[in-house]
């Protein structure tokens, strides 16, 4: 074993509210466990927001009445990658393109994309699964 | 004491407003996240509603960022004159998401309230 990230025991959160209050307290346990985990501070806040706005969409499409109001996260350290995966059981809404030039929403998806070096969102009928990771720094393994 | 202090709608978040001139400059501390944002909003609404020829939002205390806080300044944006809404941020958590997003096109980003003031 190795006393750098890789030793990290996975995060495993199941059926949190996809609520403003839950999904905040969420954020705080993840942003906990990638810390000790041994990520540095920057690496670190780029993985908490790409996670909190995959989040943030679950609470939006709960919201609007598409989906169950639940929803996991796993998060675990591999051996060259940091990998979350959000699952919920809804469907994904594509956010609603707005053409003015400052438009008031759809960053979310754009920060999500922007923060993880890979993001993967696969919907079914089942719900939705998005994969973020983050490639590991060979040296510090 | 400043004879504009007056209470702003705030309870998860610390804002304090101080105004120079026709310049408000809004200073916020805390996390801008889901449960905060329509607070936010309430915020920058009540000081919008006193018709600032500037809007400075010192971000320099925030220690969370996301899509929900840019709504927030987009929408202020839209309700302003061309280049009168300006951020003060000296941290990626608060600039990275301005920049990424291609808002500071519209928004200024700048390391002091001084900076921010100048027009």
């Amino acid at each position: 074993m190795h006393e750098s990230a890789g030793s990290a025991v996975p995060f495993r959160c199941r059926g949190v509210a996809a609520a403003p209050a839950a999904l905040r307290r969420l954020r705080h346990d993840l942003t906990a466990w990638v810390l000790a985990a041994g990520v540095e501070q920057g690496r670190a806040q780029d993985i908490v927001l790409a996670s909190y706005e995959a989040l943030a969409n679950v609470a939006d499409h709960a919201y609007h009445g598409s989906g169950s109001g639940s929803v996991d996260l796993d998060a675990a350290v591999h051996a060259d990658r940091i990998e979350v995966v959000i699952t919920d059981h809804g469907k994904w809404r594509t956010p609603v393109p707005d053409a003015r030039p400052v438009s008031l929403r759809g960053r979310g998806l754009l920060l999500l994309r922007a923060s993880a070096d890979r993001a993967d969102i696969s919907s079914g009928e089942k719900g939705t699964v998005v994969t973020l990771a983050w490639d590991l720094d060979p040296v510090r393994r | 004491m400043s004879p504009s202090s007056r209470d702003l709608p705030a309870t998860e978040l610390a804002a304090t407003l101080d105004w120079r001139g026709q310049s408000a400059v809004l200073c916020v501390a805390g996390e801008i996240d889901l449960l905060s944002a329509p607070e936010f909003e309430e915020v920058v609404d009540s000081v919008l509603a006193d018709g600032p020829e500037l809007l400075v939002v010192d971000l320099r205390e925030v220690t969370f960022f996301c899509s929900a806080g840019l709504q927030v300044l987009a929408a202020a944006h839209r309700k302003l004159a061309e280049r009168a809404l300006r951020v003060v941020s000296d941290s990626p958590v608060t600039s990275g998401p301005l920049t990424t997003t291609g808002l500071d096109t519209w928004i200024g980003v700048h390391p002091t309230v001084d900076e921010a003031l100048r027009k």
